[in-house]
């Protein structure tokens, strides 16, 4: 009796060992053309057409999926439906939402995309928008005048400039969120109550009332720094999250998205050479080792911590931090800080040429139906209702008007509570038409827009490139500069001695061959504008 | 080795011997093959769900491996993308980084494997001759680190290694008036500290099977030992040893063929990815994920593990081959 039922367990181990294996398999997408609408039929009509075909026939689903940090919002379906219902009103078209931390999302969305089962739409942060692209991964936007016939509002919201930051050798893989396109490089963030504990007199600093940042220099910084150490002995005077120094720091513009060649005068040059031999790097280097070996602003656990800045602000266990800057920093950082901060700028308001294919939305290559996926994309463009239910949710569910214009959370809501408060609007295609939140000016996204178009903008704009012919030279390089980056950023070692190192090895692994492959594509990428 | 004569096998080894030798000559009368067969069936039937397991996790995804030879684009496909040579292999071998990663994978490796021998059989010896209640304890002590992921231990390293707030240098090198030390910017102490924390998360799991196999010898060996009046460690070099000789070779040839894998947690959650530590703590796998996490280029990440595979293939076979030639009896195959 027992060998009977010993071998009828090993049976039933063998068999669900099996059954974990019959899910996810095969479901081949059959990816048919979508049928001979070219851009020569007039859009109007080819849009009222297709609308009409799906309202009378079945309604096809549209999937969007993108990543916030906080894991699944528990009214994600809620407002999921609350979405489909606009747009099956207006286009006949169904929407299904999935949101869940990037984390795990990217890790999935590989995998669904290599198998063909991933989201129609989504955020190209999610796979990385070159990785996605240089994969095939992602569909041509304009094939057979997708983007001209059916996605007309989008069109609208971009400059052609704009748009070409996510074209690929000439095709267009993704359209840009509508965010901060610029950054205000070298931004210092101080907490109120500490500037006035050293008696520092910020609010005389404006250059005109109602500025929101003070724009000054690191010999100013330097000597606020250096008061703070003296009055807070116990706390940390100042940190740098790691792995945005340079980004966040020098107005040197990273074309093809590493250092390993770049452009040092990115304003008035298309010139590509080599950051880390350049004077701004060093004297940024310079700066920082000044900073934590003698003057002794940083931990000595810097280079290994990996908590955030504006948590330790809040924790009370950090004085002054960096930021990139925009217009509503300093409620931005307030917010995180968990108390009223004083936002310094040292450096430029500057664009990089990358700036729009960072997290431009995707379609999936293997989309069912672009049609009904572009004429989603362009309603998520243009339609308030449909960007303020995506960015904040619903109405008396999340958030209520608060009389002045603005919303703000719902009664007995608030950020911990909420069914869909994602804070990462940012991602989303454009929150510039959806509803204000308190707090921020309601004039918010227009002073957005005039920093966007007033900051000085890198001569590369729209420049992307494929280094897959060079990939063995950029694993060694970015090998190499992984090995000296927090070390040198962060003041730990000294420039005169560890810059010459590091580039020497820099060499040795290739940079010179990559930097002139890089310079390569950029004279033709440059040739084709003309 | 020398003029000993090797130890006499347990005797379960050798009754399966003569069996086997008893069914490859053929003597056996039909109606015993028959009951043989039949006496097996559930030992087949225990094997089915690893073996299933073994086949859908080991084996099916083997022709995955000519994607280290693709240059891979979704649209084609796995098997329609077009071949690309051992071009995607290059990256691994055209850095001036791939001596010192090539060194550490092994270098540390040959560490672990010895290391973690003595102090897994010492333990597992130790824990044999334990009686009573607390031994059930000690062995779930040890064992505790195995099941820890690498982030948590990372913690638990910064804990002591934080320069300023870490155990070591505040309470240990503070009272002693000693200056405190950079450990994760100095490369020379991590050989120790990463051996030590690979032996101190490994021990309870890798003394596991040692431990059995103890525990399943014949006691009437130590019972004429001490009969005979042997003290206790003579009883461990002329009896205890000899006899797990067999299953110390096969577990550190197994170990062998890994050697060119590194724990990937160990490497790059521990050091916490500090640059500082990277001429001591670069090992394939670092490089590999270093090198393409930005890139997300599967065939690359494919072609390492092949190349990975293929020389632990060959280690493996030629460490047993060495085997068989010094002791045939020990050899796996």
């Amino acid at each position: 009796m027992r060998k009977v039922l010993a071998m009828m367990l090993a049976l039933i181990l063998a068999l669900s060992v099996l059954a974990g294996c019959t899910n996810g398999g095969g479901s081949d997408k059959t990816q048919e053309a979508q049928g001979d609408n070219g851009g020569a039929e007039d859009s109007g009509s080819a849009v009222e057409k297709a609308i009409a075909g799906y309202k009378s026939g079945n309604m096809p689903t549209v999937t969007l999926c993108f990543g916030n940090f906080a894991g699944k919002p528990a009214g994600v379906d809620r407002i999921g439906a609350a979405m489909s219902k606009i747009t099956e009103e207006k286009l006949g078209i169904k929407v299904e939402l999935t949101i869940d931390s990037i984390g795990a999302l990217s890790q999935q969305m590989n995998l669904d995309l290599a198998s063909g089962n991933a989201p129609d739409l989504f955020n190209g942060l999610l796979a990385g928008f070159m990785a996605s692209v240089n994969s095939g991964y992602l569909y041509d936007l304009e094939e057979n005048g997708l983007l001209d016939t059916y996605g007309a509002g989008i069109k609208d919201c971009f400059r052609e400039i704009e748009l070409n930051g996510c074209r690929v050798n000439g095709t267009l893989y993704g359209i840009p969120v509508k965010k901060d396109d610029a950054a205000g490089m070298f931004g210092i963030s101080i907490p109120q109550e500490y500037l006035d504990t050293i008696g520092y007199d910020y609010a005389s600093k404006y250059a005109k009332e109602g500025d929101e940042i003070i724009y000054t220099d690191l010999d100013e910084i330097e000597g606020i720094l250096t008061q703070l150490k003296a009055a807070y002995p116990d706390k940390t005077t100042f940190f740098m999250d790691a792995s945005s120094v340079m980004a966040q720091c020098l107005e040197i513009d990273n074309i093809g998205n590493d250092y390993f060649g770049a452009l040092c005068d990115p304003v008035n040059s298309l010139e590509v050479t080599n950051p880390f031999e350049d004077q701004k790097y060093y004297d940024l280097c310079k700066r920082m080792y000044h900073w934590n070996h003698d003057l002794g602003f940083f931990s000595m656990d810097a280079a290994t911590t990996d908590v955030a800045t504006t948590v330790q602000v809040k924790s009370g266990s950090l004085c002054a931090y960096k930021t990139a800057t925009k217009p509503g920093i300093k409620q931005q950082e307030s917010n995180l800080c968990g108390m009223p901060v004083i936002i310094f700028q040292c450096g430029t308001d500057f664009k990089k040429a990358s700036t729009y294919g960072t997290m431009p939305w995707v379609m999936n290559h293997a989309t069912e139906d672009p049609i009904a996926a572009m004429l989603v994309l362009n309603e998520l463009y243009t339609n308030p209702d449909l960007m303020t239910l995506f960015c904040w949710g619903e109405e008396g569910k999340e958030w209520k008007e608060t009389g002045d214009g603005h919303i703000t959370f719902a009664d007995g809501v608030d950020a911990q509570n909420s069914e869909y408060y994602n804070n990462t609007n940012w991602e989303l295609p454009n929150q510039f038409i959806a509803r204000i939140w308190e707090g921020d000016e309601l004039t918010l996204w227009e002073r957005m827009q005039s920093f966007n178009d007033n900051a000085r903008t890198s001569k590369a704009m729209g420049f992307t490139w494929d280094n897959s012919d060079v990939s063995n030279e950029y694993s060694a390089l970015t090998n190499v500069y992984e090995e000296y980056r927090k070390q040198l950023e962060l003041g730990f070692v000294d420039p005169d001695v560890a810059i010459p190192e590091m580039v020497e090895r820099l060499k040795s692994a290739g940079l010179e061959k990559y930097m002139q492959a890089k310079a390569d594509a950029l004279k033709t990428w440059a040739d084709g504008q003309k | 080795m020398g003029n000993l004569s090797p130890a006499p096998l347990p005797l379960p080894f050798r009754e399966r011997r003569e069996k086997v030798a008893v069914i490859k000559e053929k003597k056996l009368t039909p109606a015993k093959r028959k009951a043989l067969i039949k006496r097996s069936i559930p030992i087949y039937i225990m094997m089915l769900p690893g073996l299933i397991y073994l086949v859908i996790n080991n084996y099916m995804p083997m022709p995955g491996i000519i994607l280290a030879f693709k240059k891979y684009t979704a649209k084609l496909g796995i098997y329609r993308s077009p071949w690309n040579g051992l071009k995607n292999f290059t990256y691994l071998f055209s850095t001036p980084d791939a001596f010192v990663i090539t060194r550490n994978t092994i270098l540390y490796n040959v560490a672990f494997i010895i290391i973690n021998l003595i102090f897994a059989v010492a333990v597992a010896i130790i824990l044999s001759e334990l009686t009573g209640k607390l031994k059930k304890a000690y062995q779930s002590i040890i064992l505790l680190p195995h099941l820890l992921s690498a982030v948590i231990i990372s913690y638990l390293v910064f804990a002591f290694l934080s320069a300023d707030n870490g155990f070591i240098n505040n309470s240990i090198l503070g009272p002693l008036k000693k200056d405190p030390i950079g450990w994760y910017d100095n490369a020379k102490y991590w050989p120790f500290i990463l051996v030590f924390v690979n032996l101190w998360k490994g021990i309870g799991y890798n003394c596991i099977i040692y431990l059995s196999t103890i525990l399943g010898f014949d006691r009437s060996y130590y019972e004429a030992a001490r009969i005979d009046g042997a003290s206790k460690w003579k009883q461990i070099t002329k009896i205890t040893l000899p006899l797990l000789r067999p299953t110390i070779i096969m577990l550190s040839l197994m170990a062998v063929g890994r050697i060119f894998y590194s724990d990937f947690g160990l490497f790059y959650q521990v050091p916490r990815n500090s640059g500082a530590l990277f001429p001591v703590t670069n090992t394939i796998d670092t490089y590999v994920y270093r090198a393409l996490i930005e890139q997300g280029d599967i065939t690359k990440s494919a072609a390492a593990g092949v190349y990975q595979s293929l020389v632990g293939f060959i280690l493996i076979l030629s460490a047993n081959l060495l085997v068989r030639k010094l002791d045939p009896d020990s050899a796996l195959f």
